[in-house]
């Protein structure tokens, strides 16, 4: 597994959605803190919100 | 302090035949290259005031150092054990200047080396400046990198150092700090992006103008970071900003604030963790009161996550050790 995958696993997403977000160019937190909603539902469905774990999207909710 | 206690495990030592003369019948004494910590790693050594100095040489005798950090850098090799060693010099802002500190604003791209400032007379270390304003003295690009016994400043403004992992083509991560001192004229001591596993021991973060430990809440988060054994002293803006920080320590720590020493209001200057999880911070002391509420009290200077999921443990302020969760 990739680096990037490894941490995004490791602060709580699944494999599958580590593997999405790393081949869509969001494998950091921050990247998908700044990535749009469009963007995350095209990537992860229309439940992305539910897939990423809070942690991972605590600075997206601090920026919004 | 670096003068007396960089605690460097298995330095790396180049021997030097009149300190260390071969003994008879005692295989391998006769050798120049020493102890090392691995058979092919060196020390290179800089010194931009030694006479004659110049980048172009090999660097390893102490007798002809280099005149950069940035050129020591590019003779490193990853992982193979190598050290930097610079010479303490008379720039420290109270010195008589008569001889220039490092400024330069170097990125570490070679994993596992050290950069030591050697300093066997003064607590605070050689000097160490961005090479212009507003730039950063130090920027970690690899892994396994340790920094320990420098006397950071920044005349022009400026920060002293920065680590960024992003897994691609920045690997800072592992990263060591020891020893430090970070002065008044550093807007940023330490920045870390996305670095796990960093620790920050005994430096002192003296009336930096922003932060002392900052993580960006916009950036990627740090986990596993390890502080102890730190003193803040009126540090700008907060002593640490860790609003994205988890499963970390911070331990032993000692923050001076004069805001809160005069109970005026010092909103989030000491920690600021609001949005950290799973934290430990323990035997840290405070010049504040205890909850009143007030200005400057334990409540005002600190903050912790809400609802909160850290643990701190054996706080004390002035008056009393402090049994809640700052807020």
């Amino acid at each position: 597994m990739a680096a990037q995958e490894d941490k995004l696993v490791h602060l709580g997403a699944s494999a599958e959605t580590a593997a999405a977000l790393v081949a869509a160019g969001l494998g950091l937190p921050a990247d998908i803190a700044n990535a749009s909603e469009e963007t995350l539902e095209t990537v992860l469905g229309e439940e992305w919100a539910s897939l990423i774990d809070s942690r991972i999207s605590r600075s997206r909710e601090d920026q919004e | 302090m670096p003068a007396t206690d960089v605690r460097v495990p298995s330095w790396s030592l180049q021997r030097l035949k009149p300190w260390y003369p071969s003994q008879y019948g005692v295989p391998g004494t006769d050798l120049t290259t020493g102890l090392r910590r691995y058979p092919d790693s060196k020390v290179l050594y800089v010194d931009p005031n030694a006479t004659g100095v110049t980048d172009q040489r090999d660097g390893t005798d102490p007798d002809a150092p280099l005149a950069t950090v940035a050129a020591a850098i590019t003779k490193c090799r990853s992982w193979h054990g190598d050290i930097i060693i610079v010479r303490h010099m008379d720039a420290w802002q109270y010195a008589p200047q008569t001889e220039t500190p490092i400024q330069e604003s170097v990125t570490v791209d070679k994993h596992g080396i050290a950069i030591l400032g050697v300093s066997p007379g003064s607590p605070l270390g050689p000097v160490w400046q961005p090479g212009g304003a507003g730039e950063t003295a130090i920027t970690v690009a690899a892994l396994d990198v340790r920094i320990a016994g420098f006397c950071f400043g920044a005349p022009l403004g400026g920060n002293a150092i920065y680590s960024e992992w992003d897994g691609a083509t920045l690997w800072g991560e592992n990263l060591v700090i020891e020893d430090c001192f970070f002065d008044d004229e550093v807007d940023i001591a330490i920045q870390l992006e996305y670095s796990w596993n960093c620790w920050i021991r005994r430096c002192v973060f003296q009336e930096c103008d922003a932060y002392g430990i900052y993580i960006d809440p916009a950036g990627s988060g740090i986990d596993y970071l390890h502080v102890s054994d730190c003193e803040f002293r009126d540090v700008g803006t907060s002593a640490i900003s860790g609003r994205v920080l988890d499963s970390s320590e911070i331990l032993r720590c000692r923050v001076w604030n004069s805001n809160a020493y005069g109970a005026a209001a010092a909103t989030d200057e000491g920690f600021d963790l609001a949005g950290g999880d799973e934290n430990i911070i323990a035997d840290c002391w405070f010049s504040c009161l205890l909850p009143v509420p007030a200005n400057g009290d334990w409540d005002d200077l600190n903050s912790d996550g809400a609802p909160a999921t850290s643990a701190w443990i054996g706080n004390y302020c002035m008056d009393g050790l402090a049994v809640t969760n700052p807020t």
